[in-house]
């Protein structure tokens, strides 16, 4: 089982986001509060028995490099 | 009968008045006596008790007979005063016999300890118990160290004012202790470590201020804790704000682009087993996908939750969207699917964004 559906199915999730696309699939987005990685996966006939995941990846989604720096240039005055 | 032998038998005042036909002497006279006849005042005797004794005779003249220690020896020695023919009395059940003696007689069986006696030889001299009470009034005390061992004690009352104490350990290891304590000093450090069995325990703190207090309960079960809080700013968080402080929030959201009029969005999760989700508020939003030509129009929304198991939770809509917020949070129980669709009931095709605002526990 892909991590994303691990996710999906134990409520290991803050924030998720559905989107229905003409095939007939569901992009499904994952992620939760304090961490840095999204699971986003491409899922057809979801919750079904013949439940089938096309796409699934991970995306870092903290905030770059510059921005941080700032960030903590700025807490550090 | 002898000058001393008189003097002892009666004291010393009465027995020289006996001696001078019955006058009262003057202290001169009285002195005098006790120069020229040179009495002792008392004598001690020890007698173990592993010796036996059969009227074991002692030539000690006294007007009292007091036994010191009648709880060393654990077997009953007996005393015939002056002459053989006289009663017997058992040593270890008096503590003071008063009687005139010139000589007696022990008898004891085989035993173990030493019984201590100590006779008297003159009304004027006397043994007094121990001081077992002590009223202290001294304006300063160094130390004071109290170690009591009995198996019982009834009550003791300790008022203590002076200004400034020191070290006060108590160490309370009885079963049942009830221990009212009303501490007014300026500054109070006061470690407490109660392992008691049964303890009742009334606290009232009007510090004005008050930092850490840890309190940690391992008893098996705890009647009514009853919490009465007058500080100035105390936080408290309903349940749904709670839960999103402890990072269960489920901020579950969807939507469709150019739905045709009648068309639906939907979104959907299924309870993962051991969960409950709350669900306290819904939204959707929708505006036309060619707003150019259907912006200013009405765009309106129909919205509907329900569960998998058939229970329909809200319905709603509006021009443009709506908010709804739920008075009481709904609750959606494992395996359940809750569902979220808003339908597009404008003339024309419309973009539909729609958000369920929940949070979820373990159970």
């Amino acid at each position: 089982m892909k991590e994303g559906l691990k996710r999906l199915y134990s409520g290991d999730f803050n924030f998720m986001n559905q989107s229905r696309q003409a095939d007939g699939s569901t992009i499904i987005t994952l992620s939760k509060e304090g961490e840095t990685q999204t699971f986003r996966f491409r899922v057809k006939k979801l919750y079904k028995e013949d439940e089938e995941v096309l796409e699934h990846e991970v995306i870092e989604t903290k905030p770059p490099k510059h921005i941080l720096d700032r960030m903590k240039e700025a807490k550090g005055k | 009968m002898g000058a001393e032998l008189i003097s002892a038998l009666f004291g010393g005042l009465v027995g020289y008045a006996m001696a001078s036909g019955g006058k009262t002497p003057t202290d001169a006279e009285v002195i005098e006596a006790l120069r020229s006849s040179k009495p002792t005042f008392f004598n001690r005797l020890s007698l173990n008790t592993a010796t036996t004794r059969t009227n074991e005779k002692h030539e000690i003249v006294g007007n009292f007979l007091k036994v010191e220690n009648p709880e060393d020896v654990d077997v009953s020695v007996y005393v015939r005063l002056n002459e053989l023919e006289s009663e017997p009395i058992d040593l270890t059940k008096e503590g003071l016999i008063k009687a005139p003696i010139y000589r007696f007689y022990i008898t004891n069986s085989a035993g173990t300890g030493t019984l201590n006696l100590t006779v008297g030889r003159a009304f004027g001299f006397e043994l007094q118990d121990a001081i077992t009470k002590v009223d202290i009034v001294a304006q300063h005390i160094s130390e004071l160290s109290v170690d009591i061992s009995a198996q019982s004690i009834g009550n003791i009352s300790v008022d203590i004012t002076a200004q400034t104490i020191g070290n006060i350990d108590i160490n309370a290891a009885g079963s049942d202790i009830q221990m009212p304590i009303d501490i007014q000093g300026a500054l109070i450090m006061m470690p407490i470590d109660i392992q008691g069995q049964y303890i009742t325990l009334d606290i009232d703190i009007v510090a004005q201020t008050v930092g850490n207090i840890s309190i940690d309960l391992a008893a098996q079960s705890i009647g009514d804790v009853t919490i009465d809080i007058n500080a100035q700013t105390v936080g408290v968080s309903i349940q749904g704000e709670w839960q999103v402080e402890q990072g269960n929030q489920k901020n579950i959201s969807g939507g469709d682009d150019d739905l045709a009029p009648s068309y639906y969005t939907t979104l959907y999760y299924d309870i993962p087993v051991g969960k409950v989700l709350y669900i306290y508020a819904a939204s959707f939003s929708i505006r036309a996908t060619d707003y150019a030509t259907d912006g200013d129009k009405p765009q309106i929304g129909w919205g509907t939750i329900y569960t998998t198991s058939g229970v329909t939770i809200a319905q709603f809509g509006g021009n443009g969207g709506q908010v709804f917020p739920f008075g009481l949070p709904i609750k959606i129980v494992a395996g359940d699917r809750i569902n979220f669709d808003v339908y597009n009931y404008a003339a024309h095709n419309c973009n539909i964004r729609h958000c369920i605002l929940a949070y979820e526990k373990s159970v």
